[in-house]
């Protein structure tokens, strides 16, 4: 439910041009600075900075989901991105980012939102779309079939 | 570079099964310390009734090593020559001091030898040794035919194994105490046969309060204890009661005349039974020889009349079923009285509950004879009145008139006696009171100086009811470890902490619907889902202000930390609840 609210607003990144994990997050989270949910971007990636060093969220697949809980945003905002070769994330190639930051009241919504992207991007035909998606609205709608 | 590790540290499917079973039954369960307690109340209550028949086979083993004989105290000593009446408590006295002189050596600062201190005072810890040891006294005492009661000992030594249970497995101090004062009341009910009034014994007398957080274990134990002594020792009403019926409501006015009459003497006693002990203290003699001289007392009264010996359970129904004449009652009531005097007063360990109740029951006979002279024609029956004012005298005594009303009806197992005994226990309890008499056992508490360690007790702060957990959780440790710290625990709530520095709190409630998920394992951490800024306990914070807190919070169990946000343990509602039902009333020792 909560990414289907998401996705028509979500921004996108198709070909991401970073060689790093820390550059891909920086830049994802870039796209979310002049997001009105998020009051401290600077404060904001340095959480999801913060949070892949405890243990980085890797699905398999080639997909990471940076995130993190913290003051920093007052909603629930993501961003997604696609990078062209893969990025080494702690020693997993990853292709595709989608990053998300939640206040720290939502707990719940914070768990309904990561297990339902997960839920989503477990599907190999789902995340071949998107890595094969021409434009940034495919790859919304692709990301938004339930 | 490589592929992430699948679910390694995840939760497998049986895990899983479990995960959803641990959130089945919390939703459907509300299952809390107090209820923890109940259980903890049931093992209490069989080890109770199982060290009071342990005593109580061990005192007639010795009892018949020592005189002879086996059977009733009366009987053996009616059977023995008189040199041998005289001796045997004596060399019982000797003995009971000499134990006394070793409990005096292992009596520590830290843990009192008194259940009633530990409970009223202390922190509910209980010297297994010095305890030990002072029921090896109270063994010599009763087995020579000692004129005291057995309860002591019994009570003493259930609550020692409670005690022991308690500090085992660390208990925080109002469970401590709780449990110390059910496996009292575990030992009262399996003395008796009398499980409401063992739980009220405690309530009333030891705990002052009748609150549901207090009382429900102590009448579980009770009733555990008592099935358990039942199993062994059948079932039968110790003293059964003589018929009786209330003919007329004009009857209950003669009772209530008797109340006030047991009202009046229950001060007397007590002072004859203080008056003893001060004599013997003025005697300054060595504990053995103390003894000695309070069993040589007994047994020269024994060589007139052997009644006097043991607690005087055969005397209480003597009195009831076949007392003999009026002045054969009295002439015994006064030699008993002198025995409990010198055996109570030379500083032998028991209880003077049976004691009192064959005073208060010759009392009511030899008040009732007395009516029946003065009004032959109204039918009055003196065994009636002996029935009633046992209890009467036991509620002036003890000041627990509830307590007293409810063992007359369990002691004798008659509905019949309960509005008489109702009326007179209450009327003889506020007698006493008005006359501003001391009472049996508040006095045994004062004498330790219960009133300076009360105010200890009373300011103690909310960390002194702290539990240590073991199981709390990093802020890094992954969804699975999460769920399996959940399933190996039955707290809704679990805290999160880094290093020694609280963090958080993961509710059970909110993460469920996700816990069988098996791709948020590797995705989230202990740290994603915990909530930061829910209400903690600081060190040194007062009951009152804990409760309040916990009205707030809405919850079962709050995290302590110090000053400087060190996690210190968690304290839960439950504890609390039972610390203040179970707090000693101010002014009060």
């Amino acid at each position: 439910m909560l990414i289907g609210a998401l996705c028509p607003s979500l921004p996108v990144a198709l070909d991401l041009d970073a060689g790093s994990e820390e550059a891909v997050i920086r830049q994802v989270a870039g796209m979310l600075a002049e997001h009105p949910g998020v009051k401290d971007p600077a404060r904001f990636v340095e959480a999801v900075l913060a949070r892949q060093k405890v243990q980085p969220p890797l699905l398999g697949g080639g997909v990471a989901l940076p995130h993190a809980r913290c003051g920093a945003v007052t909603q629930i905002v993501a961003a997604a991105a696609r990078v062209p070769e893969p990025v080494d994330f702690h020693g997993v190639p990853v292709q595709l980012v989608f990053l998300f930051g939640v206040p720290p009241h939502a707990v719940t919504e914070y768990l309904e939102m990561t297990a339902e992207l997960a839920r989503r991007l477990r599907d190999p035909r789902r995340r071949q779309a998107l890595l094969e998606a021409e434009d940034p609205e495919t790859f919304r709608c692709e990301l938004g079939l339930s | 570079m490589r592929e992430p590790s699948g679910h390694a540290a995840g939760l497998d499917r049986p895990e899983r099964r479990l995960v959803k079973v641990r959130i089945w039954l919390s939703e459907r369960i509300r299952f809390s310390e107090f209820h923890v307690t109940l259980l903890w109340a049931v093992v209490i209550g069989l080890a109770g009734a199982l060290t009071s028949a342990a005593f109580k086979e061990a005192t007639e083993w010795l009892h018949g090593i020592f005189t002879g004989h086996h059977g009733g105290y009366i009987e053996t000593f009616r059977a023995m020559p008189q040199w041998r009446r005289v001796l045997v408590p004596v060399v019982g006295g000797l003995l009971a001091g000499a134990s006394l002189l070793l409990h005096r050596r292992l009596k520590s600062a830290k843990c009192s030898s008194d259940y009633m201190e530990a409970v009223v005072v202390g922190e509910g810890n209980l010297s297994a040794r010095a305890s030990f040891v002072k029921s090896l006294s109270a063994w010599f005492s009763s087995s020579s035919g000692a004129s005291i009661g057995r309860e002591g000992p019994l009570v003493q030594l259930s609550s020692v194994v409670s005690s022991l249970i308690g500090r085992l497995f660390r208990f925080p101090l109002a469970r401590k105490r709780l449990l110390v004062a059910s496996g009292a009341a575990a030992g009262v009910a399996s003395a008796y046969n009398a499980p409401v009034a063992g739980a009220f014994f405690v309530a009333e007398i030891v705990l002052g309060s009748m609150a549901v957080e207090s009382l429900a274990p102590l009448v579980v134990s009770s009733i555990i204890a008592t099935l358990a002594t039942r199993e062994i020792y059948g079932g039968e009403a110790i003293y059964s009661a003589p018929f009786f019926v209330l003919r007329s409501n004009a009857e209950v006015i003669p009772y209530v005349v008797l109340g006030i009459v047991s009202g009046l003497l229950a001060p007397v006693y007590i002072r004859l039974l203080k008056g003893g002990e001060s004599l013997f203290a003025f005697l300054k003699l060595p504990l053995p020889l103390r003894l000695a001289l309070g069993g040589l007392v007994v047994g020269l009264l024994a060589m007139v009349h052997p009644e006097v010996t043991g607690n005087g359970r055969a005397l209480v129904f003597a009195v009831l079923h076949d007392p003999g004449p009026w002045q054969a009652v009295a002439v015994v009531l006064v030699f008993k009285l002198l025995a409990t005097s010198a055996t109570f007063g030379s500083g032998a360990v028991g209880g003077v509950f049976t004691p009192t109740l064959f005073t208060g029951a010759a009392t009511g006979y030899l008040f009732g004879a007395a009516l029946a002279a003065l009004w032959p024609g109204a039918g009055f029956q003196p065994a009636s009145f002996g029935l009633v004012g046992m209890g009467a005298f036991l509620a002036a005594a003890t000041g627990a008139p509830v307590m007293a009303i409810i063992m007359l009806f369990e002691l004798t197992l008659s509905d019949q006696v309960i509005l008489p005994a109702m009326a007179t226990s209450v009327v003889a309890y506020l007698v006493t009171r008005a006359m501003g008499g001391r009472l049996l056992y508040s006095d045994a508490l004062e004498r330790k100086g219960a009133a300076a360690v009360s105010q200890h007790l009373a300011a103690l702060k909310i960390d002194d009811l702290m539990t240590a957990d073991a199981a709390v959780l990093d802020p890094g440790a992954s969804f699975g470890e999460v769920g399996r710290t959940f399933i190996q625990n039955r707290h809704g709530s679990l805290y999160v902490v880094d290093e020694d520095r609280y963090r958080g709190v993961i509710a059970l409630r909110d993460i469920k619907p996700y816990l069988g998920h098996p791709d948020l394992e590797q995705l989230m951490i202990a740290g994603d889902v915990m909530h930061e800024d829910r209400p903690r306990l600081v060190a040194g914070q007062g009951m009152n202000e804990a409760l309040d807190l916990f009205s707030l919070a809405e919850a079962e169990r709050l995290p302590v930390v110090d000053a400087m946000g060190r996690y210190l343990g968690s304290v839960t509602r439950a504890d609390v609840l039972m610390f203040l039902a179970g707090k000693p009333r101010p002014g009060e020792a």
